[in-house]
């Protein structure tokens, strides 16, 4: 047989690669991130439902948690799922197929997390979709995570193209859909969720962020530049509001979007993320409007928000220019005790860093922290400040996918694929881009990504990212670099909520400005993220105390207690603080 | 061999992905792009081909093509700075300077070439470098808002705002529409601890958001001008009826129909933009083609809807928004306006459910408020209706009179007339410094015969 040029191309690179693989360099680290997703027994791959209509929902889903439903101390799975769109069409008839064997819905993954007698951690998954109840057949989108009734188990909202639902979790391993019962439904394209105390009655309510109003029978043909079919642009669409529910206990919650004031303003909402922004210390809220202005609603105190986006700097970039938003992240980056909001959007656009100079006063810093440059071919979606390398700071994880034709992919079966990127703080502007050979191969891997979930799945001090990719396997990086010392605390909130979601807690330390975190679920896109609130400590264990201002106002401290460890903060056994 | 050809050679043509392109794209690319192969030493012929490259938006191929007509033509102008423009579209900041520094210094005059090397610079970090460059222009081109307003932000970003409060007051000057000017302002005003100013400023922001001054650059605009095609007509189309310019728009939706007849979205469009122009049968024409070619856009069955109603055929029209609302029940206006329809039929409880799914779709809607007001207070529902009429009141416009109007009648309806009083004569005063004196009598003559009521 004669051997083709191109045949003997491909050997060479074949080669190549396997030396690149099996051989690294003498010395050299290893990656900071690697998949395990499926060594681990996390196989789930998402289906799009597509059958060549290009329907909006399929380019834009879906997400995943990072939950520990089981409450056996480490961070479950959970996943949302396609389904087909055109109701006239099978699964097998998707341009995509599902994937054999990949059960139809959203997936929950038991996380059966062990140590070997070496003392090694070993992750292994458990399907427990059925065991567990949950039944979401609905084309899924995002995911919220919250104990809303305050007894100990972290409830689940899910939402969709189409209905959305509430779980209940049971406490014994499974869940009861209370949608109906709770008054928390919404039939429209609900995107990202967020539980939040805003009224500090130590009941999280619920923000339900929605998009567009498109339907399947009103879907629209759209082009590209060059004239080939593409998805369609959100402003071929009108945005939906979104709804804000306060918990008024007993399993009950109201619409409030209209008392409250949040009605007033909505654009097509993608991302959420709520935090204390204006250092009033109640919680605020900020939506990532998908091409339209981002909205800063701030908390009056007195069950309203004013929308105060313009004003704040961070409805639109520093040109005044609205962007295509999807994710956002709120994180203390420069360390100055206030939270800056990170937002990716759409390539030729770059993501966008609002610094927060405080009083909820931001100024558009994404050029001096050296981020547009980097972001600006992309599209981003899920996106957390993390301190991966425990030293302190914290660094930035960005997930892209495209959601229209990438110039260099056109032809190609699904152009719409770009790598994942990792940003590393050294202590001020500008993060620097960790170059995908140090960060790991997953993290470079060109893919369709969505949402990406923060939290430490084998317990070991690093923050491992749960990334899910559209039409693409959902992805496990953990975090195997080299890291400083390390604390978590996990905190328990009574007369606030039972996990303290929305508690500002600082890390003080001698000679060194206290560190501050926010205990959060939400922020990224589609995305529930590890409630424990995590610090790294850099070269030295040493800390002082843990100060919690909690969501009601309440503050209390507690010293030191040892690194390297999860600490557990119960309310009420702290001593105050002012 | 002559040695003066050597170094063409070496420049191999870059690779064009022309079989994933689409064959009307296609064919008018590969016709560049024989011509390329056909006179590989000149840099006309490249720089064509990445011209068309970058009208399309195909940025990479378009700058490798643009690099190979300024390896073959180093004095150019064009060149240098297209090459520039695309490498800045791509983020490739650092490239983008090199080319524009090139092309500013052939070129000194061109201040399209220099106001983006200033913009790159400042997005690159060069902060320094920028405020020169800009103070140069600000002196050579003391007209340019542009100039002004790029200075300004330079000083923004030194965290000097007072110094950029000047710079963007005199752009704003020069360009009384310069939405990013005013959003600019608006910032700087608020960091300087004047919050009056700054809402002042970003309210015009956001009266001139899609605004900003014209900037003279013939270089770019072959480029654009390379774009054609129904497509393009199309969106031409629809830029020309967000000016205004029916005609104009009618104008070019017709010529995108004549290259692709399939295209439901310019059918459907000219449904409204007929209807603008009162040619109902044109309307009905393009209705037709468009629910023949693609039955789900909703907006369609709308329009078809809205000329329907100024044609005084109620009954059509109500089936038109039903359409409409079958195929996207989250649709605000149709559920408006057939909860008009249905009112007018006297079925005020079915409109009441269209009114409140249009407010529920868009908060903001006030017509639809306005309308769910009227209907409950036809219910006697006065405290709900009152809560509505409110919601109206915000932001103040051309119809807030109307709605401080129906706002007073209710409160009168409700039985305080105190109230019915105040906000009557408000809605007067405002009709009256708006110029809408026929409202503004009818309210005159109501609140007189408010007057003559005998207190409760």
């Amino acid at each position: 047989m004669r051997i083709t040029p191109t045949r003997i191309v491909l050997a060479v690179g074949l080669a190549a690669l396997g030396l690149a693989v099996t051989r690294p360099t003498r010395g050299a680290a290893p990656a900071l991130f690697r998949d395990v997703a499926e060594e681990s027994g996390l196989r789930f791959r998402h289906f799009t439902g597509s059958s060549g209509e290009y329907f909006m929902p399929e380019i834009m889903g879906a997400g995943g948690a990072l939950l520990d439903y089981d409450g056996d101390g480490d961070l479950d799975v959970l996943l949302l799922q396609g389904t087909m769109l055109d109701e006239r069409k099978t699964p097998g008839e998707a341009r995509f197929p599902p994937a054999p064997g990949q059960p139809p819905g959203a997936r929950l993954f038991r996380n059966d997390l062990a140590r070997g007698p070496d003392g090694r951690r070993r992750l292994h998954f458990t399907d427990v979709t059925e065991e567990a109840g949950i039944r979401f057949l609905g084309y899924g989108m995002g995911v919220a995570v919250g104990d809303y009734d305050n007894d100990g188990h972290p409830d689940v909202y899910l939402t969709a193209f189409g209905p959305n639902a509430l779980y209940h979790n049971n406490g014994d391993g499974t869940f009861t859909d209370v949608t109906r019962a709770a008054g928390v439904d919404d039939p429209r394209w609900s995107t990202s969720a967020t539980f939040f105390d805003y009224d500090g009655d130590g009941n999280l309510d619920l923000f339900v962020a929605n998009y567009l109003d498109f339907t399947i029978a009103g879907n629209k043909v759209c082009f590209d530049a060059v004239g080939a079919r593409d998805f369609c642009s959100p402003s071929r669409y009108r945005p939906v509001p979104g709804r804000l529910f306060r918990n008024d206990g007993g399993g009950r919650f109201t619409d409030v979007t209209e008392p409250s004031g949040i009605a007033k303003a909505f654009g097509p909402g993608l991302g959420v993320v709520a935090a204390d922004f204006d250092g009033d210390g109640r919680l605020d809220l900020y939506v990532a409007n998908d091409g339209a202005a981002n909205l800063l609603w701030l908390n009056r105190g007195n069950g309203t928000f004013e929308e105060q986006g313009l004003l704040s700097g961070t409805a639109y970039n520093a040109e005044g220019l609205p962007q295509g938003s999807m994710g956002v992240a709120a994180g203390d980056v420069d360390a100055d005790g206030d939270e800056d909001i990170y937002v990716t959007n759409l390539p030729r656009e770059g993501s966008t860093l609002y610094v927060n100079q405080g009083h909820a006063r931001f100024q558009d810093m994404t050029d001096a922290w050296g981020l547009r440059a980097p972001s600006f071919p992309f599209t981003g979606f899920g996106a957390g400040w993390l301190d991966y390398d425990d030293d302190g700071r914290l660094d930035l994880f960005v997930v892209n996918g495209a959601v229209n034709i990438v110039e260099a992919q056109r032809g190609q079966p699904y152009p719409f694929q770009q790598p994942k990127q990792l940003f590393h703080n050294d202590g001020g502007p500008p993060l620097r881009l960790v170059p995908p050979e140090v960060a790991g191969s997953e993290v470079g891997r060109a893919e369709v990504s969505r949402a990406a979930a923060f939290g430490d799945v084998n317990d070991d001090g690093g923050v491992d990212v749960l990334v899910t990719n559209n039409n693409g396997p959902a992805r496990l990086l953990l975090n195997q670099g080299p890291r400083g010392h390390w604390l978590q605390a996990r905190l328990r909130g009574r007369p606030d909520n039972a996990d303290g979601l929305g508690a500002w807690v600082g890390l003080a330390r001698k000679g060194a400005p206290t560190l501050w975190r926010r205990a959060h679920t939400d922020g990224s896109y589609l995305a529930a993220s590890d409630p424990r609130v995590h610090f790294g400590l850099g070269g030295s264990a040493a800390y002082d105390a843990l100060l919690v201002q909690w969501p009601s106002g309440r503050k209390e401290m507690w010293t030191s207690s040892g690194a390297d460890r999860t600490v557990t903060l119960r309310q009420g056994t702290g001593r105050p603080w002012r | 061999m002559p040695a003066v050809l050597l170094p063409v050679l070496l420049l191999a043509l870059p690779p064009l992905p022309l079989d994933a392109l689409p064959t009307a794209v296609r064919e008018r690319v590969a016709t560049a792009y024989q011509g390329a192969v056909a006179d590989p030493g000149s840099a006309r012929a490249s720089g064509s081909v990445a011209m068309l490259l970058q009208a399309y938006d195909q940025f990479e191929v378009a700058e490798a093509w643009y690099r190979r007509a300024q390896q073959l033509d180093p004095n150019a102008f064009d060149w240098a700075y297209l090459l520039g423009v695309v490498q800045a579209e791509r983020g490739r900041n650092d490239d983008a300077a090199r080319a524009l520094r090139d092309a500013a210094e052939k070129l000194p005059r061109y201040l399209p070439a220099r106001l983006k090397l200033a913009d790159v610079l400042l997005a690159r970090g060069e902060v320094d470098a920028s405020a020169a460059l800009y103070d140069e222009m600000v002196k050579e081109h003391p007209d340019a808002p542009q100039a002004h307003y790029g200075r300004g932000r330079v000083d923004a970003v030194r965290g000097r705002p007072a110094a950029a409060v000047d710079r963007f007051r005199r752009a704003i000057e020069l360009s009384t529409g310069f939405g990013a000017a005013y959003y600019a302002l608006g910032l700087a005003y608020r960091d300087l601890g004047r919050a009056d100013d700054a809402r002042a400023a970003l309210q015009l922001y956001e009266a001139h958001r899609m605004e900003a001054p014209t900037l003279d650059d013939p270089v770019l605009a072959r480029v654009r001008q390379l774009k054609t095609g129904p497509l393009a007509r199309l969106a031409e189309g629809v830029r020309l009826a967000k000016e205004g310019d029916v005609e104009g728009s009618i104008r070019e939706h017709e010529a995108a129909l004549e290259g692709d007849a399939s295209l439901a979205q310019a059918h459907a469009n000219l449904i409204s933009l007929y209807g603008r122009a009162h040619r109902w049968d044109k309307a009905e024409e393009h209705y037709r083609a468009t629910t023949a070619l693609a039955p789900g856009l909703a907006e369609a069955h709308y329009d078809y809807g809205v000329v329907l109603v100024e044609q005084r055929r109620p009954r059509e029209a109500a089936e038109a928004f039903a359409r409409a609302l079958s195929i996207n029940p989250n649709y605000p206006a149709a559920h408006n306006n057939l909860g008009n329809m249905l009112e007018a039929e006297g079925r005020s409880a079915e409109a009441e459910i269209h009114y409140r799914a249009a407010i529920a779709n868009d908060p903001t809607y006030r017509l639809a408020r306005f309308n769910l007001g009227r209907v409950l207070v036809s219910q006697q529902k006065h405290a709900e209706a009152i809560a509505e009429f409110e919601k109206t009141l915000v932001p103040e416009d051309g119809e807030t009179p109307r709605y401080l109007y129906a706002l007073a009648a209710a409160w009168v309806r409700a039985g305080d007339l105190d109230k019915g009083r105040r906000y009557g004569k408000e809605a007067q005063e405002k009709a009256v410094a708006l110029g809408q004196t026929e409202l503004a009598a009818t309210i005159a003559r109501d609140l007189r015969s408010l007057e003559a009521t005998p207190p409760r």
